[in-house]
């Protein structure tokens, strides 16, 4: 039983959530659930289904998600298909302007997003379990409710990443109880979703010092993945629609001509320097995980153009950073919003006005923050110089938090 | 806390009546399929009656061809009420993309509503060759289009424009029909609502309690 007090955080937190989820409208949503209506059907490779069968079908789009993303949506489709009615199969199929104008689509949005709501409340949840002081677990627990850009990022950008930011914050739990296989478990069924978990891996190997365990953890890490894609390997259509595309390409985007067609990757170096200095530890605090977790990540997302998703996959870290580092309130803060504004910059309506389009169509005629910053000034000059303040930012965050010798920051 | 909460269930209420703000122009209604296209060149004027539903009637939108941006001349836009010609557009091709929606834009007519006008397109200096061509759909809402004096059954595929009357009423009108749509699914908007008051109900007791 929580306390009456947290009940009353809970509460607000979930109000705050409802009044966001049937109103805002990112066509991510649309076309992941379209594809993943296909599995009611008995479809098992929607990679090939939706390449077989492109030209008979409303929405042309790739699936460019991992197995489990299809089938956990299509199941919970499945689940809810009594709630949902007989016009949701209509309004997937409709791919013209007025399917966001139809009476039943708050209904929709509201059901197709209930997931990422308990999984958000029960992120909150988890999050307390990292401290000991009821006061420390009723800020953290605040922080999470009240995250304005957390609100944004799950639920008006429709951003399923939330399943895997759970699954990440479970696995660092079970991390500091002394569970690192099951850790590596849930870090291993995230990367069954999307890849991004993997990267956690390495670090939590490093949190235990016997060298047969640090292998069981890698192997535990990365079998719910391999088995999760193995069925699929042989599809031409898989590999072209996830394997190619995403994290690991833009990954190795960037980088420095070495000569005799060497590059040397900065993304891949970054991490490769996060990872030796865990190392040259002998050993990680379970404790520090989440350090190392919040580092890599803010290294990652400075070395690479990404989704504005994705910001949300540093979140619970962040939040835990709230809390255990005054200092670094504000520099953390400062550098989420550069973070959240940079994709905001970007050319495409859905990011920004677009989100409104349930609520009325009239606001897909406004001008995007890309066309009224190109009337003043270049808006990929603006983006570059907020992501080069991004990583400035973060390099100089990651550096304080993996210097600290404690889990309290400032200490 | 208590605060934190308040700025942002305020936030997001009035973050629509915000953004409504800068809404300069609101469409009548979707633009209907594209089914088809009619060239306007020298002689060849094409015309339109539209029944205007609101005041301030400012404009009207449609998708154009212009393959390789061949067109680099002008095309006007002349609306008539009653014969008597209102307001004139005039745009150039160079601004028009292949395929590109295009708004032809005037002053807004303040007493519009409930009247018919006469939308005429001409580009009096432009060879057939290089003519810009009108998108048509096979479902108008109203009548067809008149090429000189042949009436076709196909119409316009055009979304007018109406300028706001003032913010706040624009903002009120989003709402209403927010919450208009909203009731059209009973089912789901009784539960919303019961859902909502229930955990406001909760909250206020807990407020009450502490």
């Amino acid at each position: 039983m929580i306390s009456p007090k947290l009940q009353k955080i809970l509460i607000m937190g979930i109000l705050l959530r409802l009044l966001i989820m049937p109103f805002y409208f990112h066509p991510d949503i649309k076309t992941y659930n379209f594809q993943s209506s296909f599995l009611k059907n008995g479809v098992v490779n929607i990679y090939s289904y939706l390449t077989d069968h492109k030209q008979d079908l409303p929405l042309k789009e790739e699936f460019v998600y991992f197995p489990l993303t299809y089938f956990f949506l299509g199941g919970y489709q499945i689940l809810a298909s009594p709630f949902l009615g007989p016009g949701f199969h209509q309004w997937l199929f409709d791919a013209s302007q007025s399917a966001t104008q139809r009476p039943d689509v708050f209904r929709y949005l509201f059901i197709l997003k209930l997931p990422y709501l308990l999984l958000d409340i029960a992120i909150g949840f988890l999050l307390m379990k990292f401290f000991e002081k009821d006061e420390d677990k009723k800020r953290v627990f605040t922080i999470w409710m009240f995250n304005p850009l957390s609100l944004v990022l799950i639920y008006a950008f429709s951003n399923l990443d939330i399943i895997v930011v759970f699954l990440t914050v479970l696995s660092l739990l079970l991390a500091q109880k002394q569970k690192p296989i099951s850790a590596a478990l849930a870090l291993g069924i995230g990367a069954g979703f999307k890849a991004y978990p993997l990267l956690f891996a390495p670090f939590l190997m490093l949190t235990v010092k016997d060298w047969k365990q640090r292998l069981g953890i890698l192997l535990v890490s990365v079998l719910p993945f391999i088995l999760t894609i193995a069925p699929f390997l042989r599809s031409t259509s898989f590999k072209e629609a996830t394997l190619t595309s995403g994290l690991m390409t833009r990954l190795t985007l960037m980088g420095m001509n070495l000569g005799f067609n060497e590059t040397l990757l900065v993304g891949v170096a970054a991490l490769s320097v996060l990872f030796f200095w865990g190392f040259s530890e002998m050993q990680i605090s379970k404790d520090k995980l989440w350090q190392y977790y919040l580092a890599l990540l803010l290294l990652l997302l400075s070395v690479i153009h990404f989704h504005v998703q994705w910001i949300l996959w540093m979140m619970p870290f962040a939040a835990l950073l709230f809390v255990r580092s005054k200092k670094l309130i504000l520099p953390m803060a400062l550098l989420l919003l550069t973070a959240f504004f940079i994709p905001l910059l970007y050319e495409d309506k859905a990011m920004t006005v677009g989100l409104f389009s349930v609520i009325n169509p009239t606001y897909n005629l406004l001008p995007i923050p890309f066309a009224i910053v190109q009337k003043f000034y270049d808006p990929y000059v603006i983006q570059s110089i907020l992501h080069s303040i991004f990583a400035g930012g973060s390099l100089v965050v990651a550096w304080k938090i993996l210097r600290s010798r404690n889990v309290d920051i400032d200490e | 806390m208590n605060r934190l909460f308040w700025i942002l269930l305020i936030l997001v209420i009035s973050a629509p009546a915000i953004l409504s703000l800068g809404i300069r122009l609101v469409p009548n209604s979707f633009q209907p399929s594209l089914d088809g296209t009619q060239k306007v060149y020298g002689e060849v004027k094409v015309s339109s009656d539209i029944s205007s539903s609101s005041n301030n009637l400012s404009g009207i939108g449609l998708s154009i061809k212009n393959p390789n941006l061949i067109n680099k001349k002008d095309i006007n836009l002349s609306v008539f009420s009653n014969g008597n010609l209102l307001r004139s557009v005039t745009l150039n091709g160079r601004s028009i993309g292949d395929g590109n929606f295009i708004k032809f834009i005037f002053d807004p007519i303040d007493d519009s509503k409930g009247k018919v006008y006469n939308m005429v397109f001409s580009a009096p200096g432009v060879a057939d060759g290089e003519a810009l061509e009108i998108f048509l759909t096979s479902n108008p809402d109203g009548s067809g289009i008149k090429v000189g004096k042949d009436v076709h059954t196909e119409g316009l595929s055009d979304v007018v424009f109406y300028h706001p009357s003032n913010p706040l009423s624009l903002a009120t009108i989003i709402y209403e029909e927010l919450i208009g749509r909203l009731a059209k699914d009973m089912m789901f908007f009784a539960f919303y609502i019961i859902i909502l008051g229930g955990l406001g109900a909760y909250l206020f007791t807990l407020s009450k309690k502490s």
